[in-house]
C-alpha cells in the first residue's frame, strides 16, 4: 500500500475551478456583448439623429419656395406631396407636419395618430426640439423646427432602423465573437484547472510521503506503521476466521552505542550511521515486511505470515548485519542492536499490546545482551517493571524524586573521614527507595542522562555548602558517565555552580568509570584537562575492571585510582588478589596517584590493605552510604568510624 | 515515434462531428451576413480543428488537461 492512499485526494477542486472559469466567461460575454450592442445603438441613433435634424433644417428653407412658386398664397398639401423635395424623401420618413400661418397640414401621417407628451410639450410652447417616441411596434425619432422669420414649423417623424441594424450585427458577428470566447474559455479553464490540480495533488502526494516517511532515512514513519498495523486488524476482523489462522511478527529493534556515536563524532556521522543501517535492514527484511523508523535509534519490521520461529530468524540475520562494522568519516563503527519480537496473535491481538510486549522484550534484550529476545509472560514481571520505569524518569527528575546518599572515604590508618562519594537514590512514590543499579541503566540509555548528571552535581554542590556553613570541609566526589563528557554544557554548568554556591573547586571529585570503551577514553582524554582547569579533583573509578586499565592510568592526569571491590573482596584469601593489588599500589606511587580501596566490609580487609601501603579506603566496613543528616553528626564529632580506625591502628601496632 | 493516444470516446467524436459541419455550413451559407473576414477565419479553425480530432480522435486539450472520454479506459 502506497502512502499516497493514506490521504484521499480531492475530485471537487477541479470541478470547481471549471465551473468557475466557465461561469466567468459567460458572464465576460455577457457584459461584452451587451456593452457592444449599446455601443452600436448609441452611435448609431447618434448619426440618425443628426441626419434628420438637416432634413428637417433643409424643408424649413425649401417649403416657402415652394409656396412662392404656386399661385395661391396659401400652402396645398397635394402640391407639396407632389413638389420635388417630398418625392425625394425616403420612406423612413413617416411623418411630416407643417404648420403655417393658420394652416396645419399632415403628409405621410395616419390622421388619428396622437401626439405623445413630449412631442406636445414642444408644440405648445413652440420650442425646438428632438427625441425618441415610439410605439409598441415601432421606434420613431422626432425633431420639431421653427423658422422664426417666417412662422413656418416642421415636425418630422423618422422610423429608428440603427436598432435593428444593430441587433443584426449583434446577432452575427459579436454572438459569434462570443461562442469562439466562450469556447477558448472552456479551453482554458480545462488547461488550467488540470494544471493547478496536478500541481494541488502533487503537493498533496508530497505532504501525505512526508507525513507517512522519516526525512533522514526514507522509510515510513509511525503513523505509518499504525496505518498498515490497523488494516491488517481490520482484515482479520473481516475475514472473520480463527486468530489462530493469522500470524504475523513485530520487531522492535533499537541500536546499541548509537548515542556513542552521534555524541563523539556529532549528529551527521550519527545521520550517516542510521542511514547505513536502515538500508543493511532493509534488504534483510526483504519487500514483503514493513521497515519502519520508529524514532531516534530504533526501527521497527511488521513482517505479516512469519510466526515466531521465523521472527527470531530474522532478527539473528539483524543482529548480525548490525554487529558488521560500519566505515563513518573514515572511522570504524561497531554497534549492536538488541531486538523485541512480539508476535501475533499469541502476545497481542491490539497494537498497544504488541508495542508494549516487543518493547519489554527488547528491553530484556538490551539488559541481559542477548541479541534479540522473544516476548515471554515470564518477561512481564521483570522487564515490565524496566519498562515502567523509564516512563516514570522523566516525571521524578521533574519531581526531585532522586536524592543523594553519601559514603564516607576514610584515611588509613587514622580513620578520618577525609571525603565522601555521593550516590543517588530514588525515591519512588511506589516501589521505596531504589538503588543505583536499578536504574542507572535506564538513564543512560534515556535522553535526561544529561540532566539527571547536572542534577546530582548540584546536589552535591549544595550539600558541600551546607557543610561549609557548619564549618565542615569535606570532598564530594560524584559519579559521570562517560556520555556526561560529551555534554559541551557540562563544565560550564560546574563552572557556574561552584561558583554560584561559592564552592571551592578542589572540594568537589569527578569520579569516571574505567569500564567505558575506548571511545570514553579518547573524550575522557580531551575533557579531563578541561576539568582541571576549572579545578576539581579527578578520579578513576572501578579501576582494573575495564580492557584498558593500563591506558587511563597512562593518558588521563588524575587525582587518584579507585580500586575496583572485585580485587578487595578475596584480598585476605586470594594471594592473587593481594599480589594485583600491590602492583596496582606501586604503580600508582610510581606515577603519582593517590589510591583509594572501594568496598572494604570487613576488618580483616581494612587491615591488610593498610599492611600493603594503602592509605585510603571506602566500605560497609567505615559506612554505609547514608543521607546527610546521618552522616553530618559523625562528621562534628567523628564517633563510629574513629572507633573502627582506632582498632585497625591498635591491632597494627600490637 | 509514439502515435497519441486515443482520449476522444464516440459520443464526443459524434458531437465533435456535429458541430463542425453545423460550423462550416453556417459559413458557408451565411458568408454575407456574417460580414468579417476574421470571424469566417476563425470559425473555420475551430470547426477544422474539431474534424481533425473527430478523425484521429485525439484532442491536443484534453491531452493537456489530462480528460479521456473513451468509455472503455
Amino acid at each position: 500500500m502506497g502512502p499516497q492512499t493514506l490521504i484521499k485526494s480531492d475530485t471537487r477542486l477541479r470541478r470547481r475551478l471549471l465551473f468557475g472559469s466557465v461561469g466567468l466567461a459567460v458572464a465576460v460575454s455577457v457584459i461584452f456583448i451587451s456593452v457592444a450592442y449599446k455601443l452600436a445603438r448609441d452611435l448609431g441613433e447618434t448619426i440618425e439623429l443628426e441626419n434628420i435634424n438637416s432634413l428637417a433644417t433643409q424643408l424649413i428653407y425649401q417649403i416657402p419656395l415652394i409656396s412662392s412658386q404656386s399661385t395661391k398664397s396659401l400652402l396645398q398639401s397635394e402640391q407639396l406631396q407632389k413638389s420635388h423635395i417630398f418625392q425625394s424623401l425616403d420612406s423612413e420618413v413617416v411623418g411630416i407636419e407643417i404648420w403655417f400661418v393658420e394652416q396645419h397640414i399632415k403628409l405621410r401621417r395616419h390622421p388619428e395618430w396622437t401626439y405623445p407628451a413630449d412631442i406636445s410639450l414642444a408644440l405648445g410652447k413652440g420650442i425646438e426640439s428632438s427625441g425618441f417616441t415610439g410605439t409598441d411596434k415601432e421606434r420613431l425619432f422626432w425633431t420639431y423646427k421653427i423658422d422664426t422669420v417666417t412662422g413656418l414649423s416642421v415636425l418630422l417623424l423618422h422610423k429608428v432602423n440603427t436598432l435593428n441594424i444593430a441587433l443584426e450585427y449583434v446577432a452575427n458577428r459579436l454572438s459569434i465573437t462570443a461562442f469562439l470566447t466562450f469556447w477558448l474559455a472552456v479551453w482554458a479553464a480545462l488547461v488550467m484547472s488540470a494544471l493547478i490540480t496536478k500541481r494541488f495533488e502533487q503537493s498533496n502526494q508530497k505532504l501525505a510521503y512526508m507525513a507517512c516517511h522519516d526525512d533522514l532515512t526514507g522509510l515510513p514513519n509511525r503513523y505509518f506503521l499504525v496505518t498498515v498495523l490497523n488494516d491488517f486488524l481490520n482484515k482479520v476482523e473481516a475475514e472473520g476466521s480463527p486468530l489462530k489462522h493469522h500470524k504475523g511478527s513485530l520487531l522492535l529493534i533499537d541500536l546499541d552505542k548509537f548515542k556513542e556515536v552521534n555524541d563523539t563524532m556529532g549528529h551527521t556521522a550519527g545521520d550517516d550511521l542510521l542511514t547505513s543501517i536502515a538500508r543493511r535492514l532493509s534488504e534483510i527484511a526483504g519487500d514483503k515486511a514493513h521497515l519502519i523508523r520508529y524514532g531516534g535509534d530504533e526501527f521497527v519490521i511488521w513482517h505479516e505470515n512469519i510466526d515466531s520461529e521465523e521472527a527470531k530468524n530474522l532478527a539473528q540475520d539483524i543482529v548480525s548485519a548490525c554487529r558488521q562494522p560500519l566505515l563513518i568519516n573514515d572511522n570504524q563503527f561497531e554497534i549492536g542492536a538488541s531486538i523485541g519480537i512480539a508476535c501475533y496473535p499469541q502476545h497481542g491481538t491490539k497494537i498497544d499490546e504488541l508495542f508494549k510486549r516487543a518493547d519489554i522484550a527488547m528491553y530484556h534484550a538490551k539488559k541481559m545482551r542477548l541479541g534479540y529476545q522473544l516476548f515471554d509472560q515470564s518477561l512481564n514481571s521483570m522487564s515490565a517493571s524496566w519498562v515502567a520505569l523509564r516512563g516514570q524518569l522523566n516525571g521524578a527528575l521533574k519531581q526531585n524524586q532522586f536524592v543523594l546518599h553519601y559514603q564516607p572515604k576514610v584515611s588509613l590508618p587514622e580513620g578520618t573521614i577525609v571525603g565522601v562519594e555521593a550516590l543517588a537514590r530514588w525515591e519512588h512514590p511506589e516501589k521505596g527507595l531504589l538503588a543505583p543499579g536499578v536504574f542507572i541503566d535506564i538513564i543512560e540509555q534515556s535522553a535526561v542522562i544529561h540532566e539527571f548528571t547536572r542534577y546530582v552535581l548540584k546536589q552535591a554542590i549544595i550539600q558541600c555548602r551546607l557543610w561549609l556553613n557548619e564549618g565542615i570541609s569535606l570532598s564530594v566526589a560524584v559519579n559521570v558517565s562517560p556520555y556526561n563528557l560529551r555534554d559541551e554544557q557540562f563544565i560550564p554548568f560546574l563552572n557556574e555552580q561552584l561558583r554560584f554556591y561559592r564552592v571551592p573547586p578542589e572540594l568537589i571529585e569527578i569520579e569516571l568509570t574505567e569500564s567505558g570503551t575506548m571511545l570514553d577514553l579518547n573524550v575522557a582524554e580531551r575533557v579531563f584537562p578541561e576539568l582541571r582547569a576549572v579545578g576539581v579533583k579527578l578520579s578513576i573509578d572501578d579501576f582494573g575492571t575495564g580492557m584498558s586499565s593500563l591506558a587511563y592510568v597512562k593518558k588521563l592526569d588524575v587525582n587518584y585510582i579507585k580500586i575496583d571491590r572485585s580485587f578487595i573482596t578475596n584480598i585476605t584469601t586470594d594471594y592473587r588478589d593481594e599480589a594485583v593489588i600491590k602492583s596496582m599500589l606501586m604503580l600508582c606511587a610510581n606515577v603519582n596517584k593517590e589510591v583509594i580501596a572501594e568496598g572494604v566490609e570487613t576488618f580483616e580487609q581494612a587491615e591488610k590493605l593498610h599492611a600493603l601501603g594503602c592509605k585510603l579506603a571506602q566500605g560497609y566496613y567505615f559506612g554505609k552510604p547514608m543521607e546527610p543528616m546521618l552522616l553530618t553528626p559523625l562528621l562534628t564529632k567523628n564517633t563510629s568510624v574513629l572507633a573502627k580506625v582506632t582498632q585497625i591502628r591498635g591491632t597494627i601496632i600490637n | 515515434m509514439n502515435l497519441p493516444k486515443i482520449n476522444c470516446g464516440n459520443v464526443d467524436r459524434v458531437v465533435r462531428a456535429f458541430l463542425s459541419v453545423a460550423l462550416i455550413m453556417y459559413v458557408v451559407l451565411f458568408w454575407e451576413s456574417i460580414g468579417d473576414i476574421f470571424l469566417q477565419i476563425l470559425i473555420l479553425i475551430f470547426a477544422i480543428m474539431n474534424l481533425i480530432s473527430t478523425t484521429i480522435g485525439w484532442c491536443p486539450v484534453y491531452q493537456l488537461a489530462n480528460i479521456n472520454t473513451c468509455k472503455t479506459d
